[in-house]
């Protein structure tokens, strides 16, 4: 690293030192909980860290100074009316809702008051001080805040207050999926938000998580989400994980999420970026053992100056396990898009099959896309393969669409459109299929207009 | 409806249509004729649009308005249609979904009310009946996947559907066999009318036999070298194209 970043990222960590201790001296008597242990070692590891610079492999394509330029305080909550709340909700589905404003919890707008018997949904520190979880929750903790390498991982872990427990019994099959539903808005000062969660679902339990992110309107100031999942899947547990970000196009957005699978376990993800500055997110699962089944989706619009960056990790450690991976973007404006796939398929991984697909369409010249198929294959008798594709709209076809009398404009968001149906296509809960469907055609529909008023 | 005056067009730099004149009235149909590479497919092209053709010289009156200036959305909302030599498939639009949008900006041209979802559909079916549709194809990606005799029942389908006034066939019957042939001429035949005008461009004269024509020209090197009834058609099936080209060639020389 140059000695000029070198300097800058201490003065940066600095910051984040400080602003721990700030936020340290505003506590009264929580000093001897275990969760304040943990964030204290976090805090310390993070000095002993360093951001990712764009040398790194992993961090080739994205370079995090716009966001780290920003001196972010701790974000506080704001009064968010029922009515606000309903527009971020999905209409018709019944969920145990959890809302945070700003990455506050806020009790009186959720509601988890039903929770069937076998689930709970507790914070943190609760889970820290629990006799049936704390040792669960401790171990997963406490790897974080102490040989993470992440920076923004050990940042979560040293700052999170709101963070989210949620344990599924054994055979506990969760009806209604559980929501946690962020809402952000920076009024004055860059605010950090930093949602924290931990999902345990025991053996041949169900559960479908969503998790979406909003900006309170188009533009909500400048704020940073630094969100950290983990989910353990216990053997032959189900899990469904929705996530939607549309953040304001002023924030800035680092997702890291981390999956353990044990056998037969099935972990599908389906994932939605539309907003956000710069995205970044890490969608990782390591299988603990045979006969598990790894399904990712994602769609991603990149327009504007926006950049987002999807990196994937399945590690095939045992054998008999499925991965399928899908993900499709629109890149256009100045817009740069990045999706790197890795797939590790170990020496005892037989008879593994794995298959990722990446597809994208670049609409305009100044519009750019990264992709990075990565299979690293070490056993003999396996099926993977990969493919990524970047092209732009078939001509003919947009001539044919507008011939029956379809607008240039119409023509070539219906096509956009066509293009990511295969992905939304396969969210099995119809509420946030359609939802999410027409996020998409109005993301489309406004990117297209300018995109072709630009042109003119 | 139609007067294409001294129309010349290239594509690509090389001209293709050297001089075109054609008088189409509303009720009348058409039939374009002429060897391969005469340029029939692109005088449908350049009626309907098509952008990269560039228009040398010349007029395409429509309606009484010089329709060059105008794009091809625009003029299909004005009421011109072009059923395709090789419709293109388009993964993830349904044909249903398709014709909504299609429909509705050709109503919305025409200042008529917007139709919803489930009219629609009702209109859609009650077409597709017409060119012998199956109902499961319109549900399905539009013409991905179809068979030759499906794709083009689906364009009789889009145009039964538009209603448009100036319907021009580009090649419609090639490829069909004679089942799939009168199954599309017949839904064209329904289609006629005395308000609207049709062009079939074709390279045979047997889709002839089922939707007959009121004129017969005859395109050779980028201009209507003759024109005729309908049985000008049956002597280009009995002698093909060379008296016709000697005609011409003939014709230059003196």
């Amino acid at each position: 690293m140059e000695a000029a970043t070198k300097e800058k990222y201490n003065d940066i960590k600095v910051w984040f030192n400080n602003l721990f201790e700030l936020s340290e001296s505003k506590l009264n008597g929580q000093k001897n909980y275990p969760i304040h242990a943990i964030r204290t070692t976090a805090i310390k590891h993070l000095q002993q860290i360093d951001f990712p610079t764009r040398s790194v492999e992993e961090w080739k394509y994205t370079s995090v100074t716009p966001l780290l330029q920003h001196d972010y305080k701790e974000a506080i909550p704001y009064k968010l009316s029922e009515k606000k709340l309903h527009y971020f909700k999905y209409k018709k589905l019944d969920t145990h809702l959890l809302v945070f404003v700003n990455g506050i919890f806020n009790e009186n707008l959720s509601h988890i008051e039903h929770l069937p018997k076998g689930v709970e949904i507790m914070n943190m520190g609760s889970a820290l001080t629990d006799k049936r979880f704390k040792h669960t929750a401790y171990v997963y903790l406490s790897k974080l805040a102490t040989t993470e390498q992440n920076a923004f991982i050990v940042i979560n872990t040293a700052f999170a207050k709101n963070g989210i427990f949620v344990y599924v019994s054994p055979h506990t099959v969760v009806e209604k999926p559980i929501h946690l539903l962020h809402i952000g808005s920076a009024k004055k000062d860059p605010l950090m938000i930093t949602p924290q969660c931990l999902i345990l679902a025991e053996d041949n339990s169900e559960l479908s998580l969503i998790e979406t992110y909003h900006g309170s309107s188009d533009n909500s100031g400048i704020y940073f989400t630094n969100a950290v999942n983990q989910f353990i899947a216990g053997k032959n547990a189900h899990i469904k994980h929705y996530r939607l970000q549309n953040e304001s196009e002023t924030a800035f957005h680092i997702n890291n999420t981390q999956i353990i699978q044990e056998r037969d376990s099935v972990y599908s993800s389906y994932a939605f970026d539309l907003g956000s500055n710069l995205v970044r997110n890490n969608l990782s699962s390591q299988l603990n053992g045979q006969g598990t089944s790894t399904n990712l989706h994602g769609v991603y619009l990149a327009h504007n100056k926006q950049h987002i960056d999807n990196h994937t990790f399945i590690d095939h450690a045992h054998a008999h396990c499925n991965s399928n991976e899908l993900y499709k973007g629109i890149i256009t404006d100045n817009a740069k898009g990045v999706f790197n796939g890795k797939i590790i398929v170990r020496q005892d991984a037989q008879k593994t099959n794995a298959f990722q697909q990446n597809n994208n369409l670049v609409l305009s010249k100044t519009a750019t896309m990264d992709s990075k198929p990565q299979l690293e294959i070490f056993a003999d008798d396996v099926k993977c393969s990969h493919g990524a594709t970047i092209g732009q709209l078939e001509e003919e076809a947009v001539y044919y669409l507008r011939s029956r009398g379809l607008s240039n404009e119409q023509a070539q968001s219906i096509l956009q459109h066509a293009f990511l149906k295969e992905v939304v296509d396969r969210i099995p809960l119809s509420p946030i299929r359609k939802s999410i469907d027409k996020l998409i055609v109005e993301k489309l529909t406004k990117s297209t207009a300018n995109a072709l008023n630009n042109l003119n | 409806m139609l007067s294409i005056k001294n129309l010349k067009v290239s594509v690509e730099g090389k001209q293709i249509l050297n001089g075109i004149n054609l008088e189409v009235k509303a009720g009348e149909v058409h039939a374009i004729m002429g060897p391969n590479g005469s340029g029939k497919s692109t005088l449908a092209h350049a009626i309907a649009g098509r952008e990269n053709y560039e228009v040398v010289e010349g007029h395409i009156i429509y309606k009484g308005k010089d329709i060059l200036e105008l794009s091809i959305d625009e003029r299909a909302r004005e009421g011109v249609f072009l059923a395709f030599q090789y419709p293109v498939e388009v993964p993830g639009v349904s044909t249903t979904n398709f014709l909504k949008h299609a429909l509705n900006a050709v109503r919305k041209q025409q200042g008529k009310e917007q139709m919803d979802a489930m009219e629609m559909l009702k209109l859609i079916k009650e077409k597709a009946k017409l060119v012998e549709t199956d109902e499961k194809l319109l549900s399905r990606s539009l013409n991905e996947g179809f068979s030759g005799g499906e794709k083009k029942r689906n364009e009789i389908l889009q145009m039964a559907v538009l209603e448009p006034q100036l319907a021009i066939l580009d090649e419609t019957d090639s490829g069909l066999d004679i089942d799939a042939l009168k199954v599309v001429a017949n839904g064209v035949n329904k289609l006629r009318s005395k308000n609207n005008a049709i062009i079939v461009v074709t390279h045979y004269q047997r889709l002839l036999n089922y939707i007959i024509p009121d004129f017969v020209h005859v395109l050779y090197q980028g201009k209507i070298v003759k024109s005729g009834g309908k049985e000008l058609a049956l002597k280009l099936e009995e002698q093909g194209y060379d008296w016709i080209k000697e005609e011409t060639e003939s014709f230059a020389t003196t």
